[in-house]
């Protein structure tokens, strides 16, 4: 936050975004060069939308300051306020928002001649998204007509054809079932690949930010908890929301060498020696089951009761509290050798080695 | 006992309910009320004089002026209702409940009513009227131009209301997208809003025609009745029914036809529950 004020000139968008309604604020500042693909990650009511308002110029009266390609769009200090319709942006809303009396043709083709290209020239140019988002022959349906996979990419071309600055996603696959969905974000990630705006994908999917982005803001209660490039964010969560959305059990505590003291007790050893505050990550699939004390080689053993069992994938996942809770991945195998159910008590294991461990 | 009850819905959803027998018989005589009239018109109508009836001159003129005069009433009513519309369902402003009521006023005044008020605004002496006369020369009452302003009068507020309630179901959020492609507010009103309106103009286009179509209050009070120039179809029923019975039915069977091919025409929108 500190550098804030020293403006980075390889970024195409500085934003600190700044809101105040009632009892929630939001303070976050995003930073995002030309080409750049940001997700703003983070839960419901996070501020992620209220974050897109502002860049889209759709929310009044707020306290931040944006500037893109070097133009000041917002800026509560000297009260510049860009309205939405000046600002080169194009939004892909959660439900697409089509409209529903123009076809998708037209629909693409509205933002080049709102901006005064015209009719015969727009269409042009509407016809050759349609081409590259695959769409070919489906300019004259309208928006009823198409199904949901088909009117995302209809929405993106929508935003993408009058070539905006700046790229604003809001939970672009959400309205996606399962199966549209993987395809639709593999498609996006090659649509985004070729813009050389700035993106920023709202999201409250793990997934989504990974395969997208090329950098991840994480927020709760309109603060940033983490930043950082997918891998950094996947592989060292820092909070437990971020654990729980890439599937990881992450323990706080106090390292001396390889011994860690964890914060809500318990005790773990460790491989790589630290010292002060630490996190420490487990994957729920390096963690043993055992019904009696296990012999061998694992550093760390610890009782606990199973709480809650659940298919997950092809493992199933069990939530296990001791000291320290933790989620463990076993097969359907162990499930049935171990007789494991709620309420019995277990053995947990999990070599030093296989335990992950990064500063506070 | 409890969690029985618990689980099931209080009530079943697509069950018929048992209607009372006493509901039935109000409501048929009440069904009767209102066709009786119509095949009244249809039993007592002189079906053989009826080509030469409504064939003549004087009918084909009160028609043409009728159907004239409730058009640019519409048109009229839809440049300046649209607009009333949109500033009811869109700007947040004081007053706005007293600005609905008086614009919703003349849909429950009485016609005759309305029309002395419009002599006194529109009239020769009237507030508006004296300068519209004093200064460009034009006088409204008793001439085609007063019929229009009094069948607007009464018919527009039918017109503001059906649009105002498609407006009020519209997401705003278009205007929101079309901001961010850069659209202007005329640009978004003139592509986005005007073309999803369209449906609920031309439902409460249909309901104001009609409506002035059968205006006759505020218009023999307005305008008077002079053939040709002010004597619209309704006008020319009461009077026939003074000397010629026979042709006020005739004409009242044309004014009919007229209105069912409307509801025919509206089937979709408002036969269906």
């Amino acid at each position: 936050m500190s550098a804030a004020t020293v403006a980075d000139r390889d970024n195409l968008v500085e934003a600190n975004l700044v809101s105040t309604r009632g009892n929630f604020d939001l303070d976050v500042t995003l930073r995002i060069p030309a080409g750049g693909v940001l997700a703003l990650l983070g839960p419901n009511g996070a501020g992620k939308s209220t974050a897109l308002q502002i860049l889209a110029g759709l929310l009044a009266r707020n306290g931040s300051t944006v500037t893109v390609g070097g133009t000041t769009w917002d800026d509560a200090s000297s009260g510049i306020r860009r309205p939405t319709e000046e600002r080169s942006v194009g939004v892909v809303f959660q439900d697409y928002l089509l409209f529903p009396r123009l076809n998708a043709r037209d629909n693409i083709a509205f933002g080049l001649r709102a901006r005064g290209l015209d009719k015969a020239a727009a269409r042009r140019v509407a016809d050759s998204w349609l081409a590259r988002v695959g769409l070919e022959g489906f300019g004259d349906r309208r928006p009823a007509g198409l199904s949901g996979g088909q009117a995302q990419r209809v929405a993106i071309a929508r935003a993408l054809a009058p070539e905006p600055q700046l790229l604003l996603l809001d939970e672009p696959l959400a309205a996606l079932d399962a199966g549209t969905r993987m395809n639709v974000r593999t498609d996006l990630r090659q649509h985004l690949a070729a813009f050389g705006g700035a993106t920023v994908v709202v999201t409250h999917d793990a997934l989504d930010a990974l395969v997208l982005a090329d950098q991840i803001v994480v927020i709760e209660a309109g603060r940033v908890v983490q930043q950082g490039t997918p891998r950094d964010v996947a592989g060292k969560p820092r909070t437990r929301y971020v654990a729980q959305l890439v599937g990881l059990n992450l323990f706080r505590g106090k390292a001396t060498g390889t011994s860690v003291d964890l914060d809500g007790g318990g005790h773990l050893v460790t491989a790589q020696p630290l010292d002060g505050p630490v996190f420490v990550v487990a994957r729920p699939r390096d963690i043993a089951v055992h019904r009696e004390h296990p012999e061998g080689s694992s550093r760390n053993v610890w009782q606990a009761a199973v709480t809650n069992v659940e298919q997950h994938g092809d493992l199933v996942r069990l939530a296990a509290s001791g000291r320290p809770d933790a989620f463990v991945d076993v097969t359907a195998e162990a499930i049935a050798e171990l007789d494991l159910a709620v309420g019995r008590q277990v053995w947990l294991s999990v070599k030093a080695t296989a335990l992950d461990v990064y500063p506070d | 006992m409890t969690d029985l009850a618990q689980s099931l819905p209080l009530v079943p959803p697509h069950r018929k309910v048992h209607t009372p027998y006493g509901i039935f018989v109000p409501a048929l005589i009440g069904a009767a009320f209102l066709l009786l009239p119509l095949i009244g018109l249809l039993v007592q109508a002189p079906w053989r004089d009826l080509p030469g009836l409504i064939g003549g001159q004087a009918v084909r003129t009160a028609l043409r002026l009728s159907l004239e005069t409730a058009t640019s009433a519409t048109v009229v009513a839809i440049i300046l209702g649209v607009p009333i519309a949109w500033v009811l369902a869109r700007v947040e402003f004081r007053g706005r409940g007293v600005v609905r009521a008086l614009v919703i006023l003349p849909l429950v005044l009485p016609p005759v009513a309305g029309g002395i008020a419009l002599l006194l605004a529109y009239g020769r002496h009237g507030v508006v009227g004296q300068w519209l006369w004093s200064t460009f020369g034009i006088s409204l009452p008793f001439t085609t131009v007063g019929v229009v302003v009094a069948e607007t009068f009464v018919a527009m507020p039918f017109l503001v209301v059906a649009v105002e309630g498609s407006l009020r179901g519209l997401d705003p959020r278009f205007d929101q997208v079309a901001a961010t492609m850069g659209a202007s507010r005329w640009f978004t009103f003139r592509y986005v809003t005007l073309p999803m309106l369209g449906p609920g103009i031309a439902a409460g286009a249909v309901l104001c025609w009609a409506r002035a179509l059968g205006e006759f209050g505020a218009t023999i009070t307005f305008a008077g009745s002079y053939p040709g120039t002010t004597q619209t179809m309704p006008l020319q029923v009461y009077l026939a029914l003074q000397d010629n019975p026979d042709a006020a039915i005739a004409l009242s069977l044309v004014l009919l036809v007229v209105s069912v091919a409307i509801l025919a025409g509206l089937r979709d929108r408002w036969l269906r529950p």
